[in-house]
């Protein structure tokens, strides 16, 4: 089709977008790297270029370290809890139960909640003086198992339950949508050879979505390393050092979580290590689930 | 079971009682996680009818005095902490983004995946790049720019930025649903002589209106539920979103330790959220979850 006008029509259309977005997203980002080159304390105080003085800085930085380790943590301890729960889950909707809707329904829920309440109302279940957690373990005479669930021992423990509670819903869609595409027939077969429902899951289910498997997790490792509302309003209005993770601690660099800080060049150089770290933790899952596609 | 389930669920049906007891353990496990995740949204409401003395004293036990208690932390909630302000604000905050983000990443969209045009694939990526990068990495950068352009501390430089950061999946959930459009009615408008502008107005826009929707929806509760940039952009009191309202009652609680109003905020803030998502719960998990399968 001969239809010359449309290319006209290119500029206007895109054009908005473009300037909105380079303005207030894609500059800020390319600016971060200038700045994160410098030292600059305060708004008001001028920037003095130090080159990687402040990569050098987190070298020596032991909360820097321990973030780090915090994040790491989260990200893959959670993310084996929730990739594990959102299969199952995803398996046992599989089959038309009765309340599918329902449970899907349900167990998304979390996700749509804002994460600054989903923070608070933890931080209010895992207080162990007056927490609802511990006064139910205490009713049940449990008390050995109480902890100080927000204490630098126990509170990444206890962020990554409340951050699987919160995102296992929305990987669960995810894989649903997929195992939804097999034809039923490929079960049938398997069916009628004797295969079992476990056998089943892991030579029909799981090679035939793989690719939406590993896109999931791929969403998952870019979204786990950027969590901040829940923990945030968990720990609010104080957290300790010892319960950063990089979100935080890039936060309370930038801006103060309790007192002003305004280390605005570590904080910056702090959000390009949280890019860096984005970009390779994509980079290994693709490298580690490439395989032949399966051809069914 | 239906005939219709027995065709589609070959695995369950017509093998008998022992079959499904077996699957019993499962049920249980979803059913449990279930009933945990209800518990803790109605202890939640449950606790906003309570005092103080009672949310503190008898985490588990049912309010003694329920209305009188519910409408002492509501009405501290909604009017003395602010919370009604709050909600306009957000209102105000999330309803203009999601129609300027929908309005000007549609054409965009429709032109990146309609119109062959040179560096069509270039520009695309460019977009889709901004899906990569953490909002932390721009918190000081943006906030100069802001002040710079005079819109630091106020609504309109919250929803400026918004815009900006909500663009790049907006464009990709768009694009998805104008490459599945067929060209038989764009070529037929052409042939009758429609101009360009009035092919993408009056025939493709409205076909793309699911896919609006879907988009709209979820800019819309991602905004309302966004609590670091406005924390970074907003500093008057007057000026916050809910997420920063309820975090401020929060704060100024290391003084008064309300936490039964503190609840009371809480479900004001998720209401919105939750009716949106019981009213239309398909197109918010297909919203939220369509990036994904392209």
């Amino acid at each position: 089709m001969g239809r010359r006008g449309r290319q006209r029509l290119v500029a206007p259309f895109i054009l908005p977008a473009l300037v909105m977005y380079t303005v207030f997203f894609v500059y800020p980002a390319v600016r971060a790297l200038w700045v994160s080159l410098h030292d600059w304390s305060g708004y008001g105080g001028n920037m003095v270029y130090i080159g990687l003085g402040n990569y050098r800085e987190m070298l020596k930085d032991t909360v820097f370290r321990a973030a780090l380790e915090r994040t790491l943590v989260i990200s893959v301890g959670g993310g084996i809890a929730i990739f594990v729960l959102a299969l199952f889950f995803a398996a046992v909707l599989q089959r038309n139960l009765r309340g599918k809707k329902f449970f899907r329904t349900l167990i998304f829920f979390p996700m749509v909640v804002p994460g600054v309440g989903l923070g608070l109302i933890w931080q209010f279940m895992y207080n162990n003086s007056w927490g609802p957690l511990s006064a139910l373990l205490e009713l049940v005479g449990l008390e050995v198992l109480d902890r100080v669930w927000l204490g630098p021992d126990h509170i990444i423990q206890s962020l990554t339950a409340a951050i699987v509670w919160t995102y296992v819903g929305y990987y669960m869609v995810i894989l649903l949508a997929g195992i939804d595409k097999i034809p039923p027939t490929y079960y049938e077969a398997a069916f009628l050879d004797g295969a079992s429902e476990w056998k089943m899951f892991f030579t029909i289910t799981l090679p035939m979505i793989w690719d939406v498997f590993v896109v999931a997790l791929v969403l998952w490792t870019i979204g786990s390393l950027k969590i901040f509302d829940l923990i945030a309003a968990t720990t609010f209005p104080a957290p300790a050092t010892s319960t950063y993770t990089m979100t935080i601690y890039i936060w309370a660099e930038a801006v103060g979580v309790y007192t002003p800080v305004f280390r605005l060049g570590y904080a910056t150089s702090l959000g390009v290590v949280l890019l860096i770290m984005v970009v390779f933790a994509v980079g290994v899952v693709r490298f580690l689930t490439r395989r032949e596609a399966i051809e069914y | 079971m239906s005939t219709q389930d027995a065709e589609f669920t070959p695995v369950t049906s017509g093998m008998g009682w022992r079959h499904r007891l077996s699957n019993l353990p499962y049920y249980v496990v979803l059913i449990l996680w279930a009933a945990f995740t209800i518990l803790i949204f109605l202890w939640l409401v449950e606790s906003s009818f309570k005092t103080n003395v009672e949310v503190f004293g008898s985490p588990w036990s049912l309010p003694a005095t329920p209305l009188e208690a519910a409408s002492a932390n509501y009405e501290k909630a909604w009017a003395i902490s602010h919370m009604s302000t709050y909600f306009r604000n957000s209102v105000i905050v999330s309803v203009v983004s999601v129609a300027l983000v929908v309005f000007i990443s549609a054409p965009a969209a429709y032109a990146l995946s309609r119109v062959p045009f040179p560096g069509n694939t270039l520009v695309n990526y460019y977009f889709i790049a901004g899906m990569g990068l953490p909002l932390q990495l721009i918190l000081v950068p943006l906030f100069v720019l802001l002040a710079r352009l005079h819109i630091a501390d106020s609504l309109q430089g919250l929803i400026l930025t918004y815009v900006g950061v909500s663009i790049p999946f907006t464009i990709l959930l768009l694009t998805g649903f104008f490459v599945t459009l067929p060209t038989e009615l764009e070529d037929a408008a052409a042939i009758d002589g429609c101009s360009e502008l009035a092919i993408f107005w009056r025939v493709m826009l409205p076909l793309a209106g699911p896919g609006l929707f879907t988009a709209a929806i979820f800019n819309f509760i991602s905004m309302w539920n966004e609590y670091l940039l406005a924390m970074l952009i907003v500093t008057s009191d007057t000026l916050r979103t809910m997420p920063l309202g309820v975090m401020s009652i929060r704060y100024s609680m290391q003084y008064t330790a309300d936490w039964s109003g503190l609840f009371a905020a809480v479900v004001i803030v998720i209401i919105p959220s939750f009716l949106v998502y019981i009213t239309l719960s398909e197109r918010v998990m297909a919203g939220l979850t369509l990036g994904s399968g392209k």
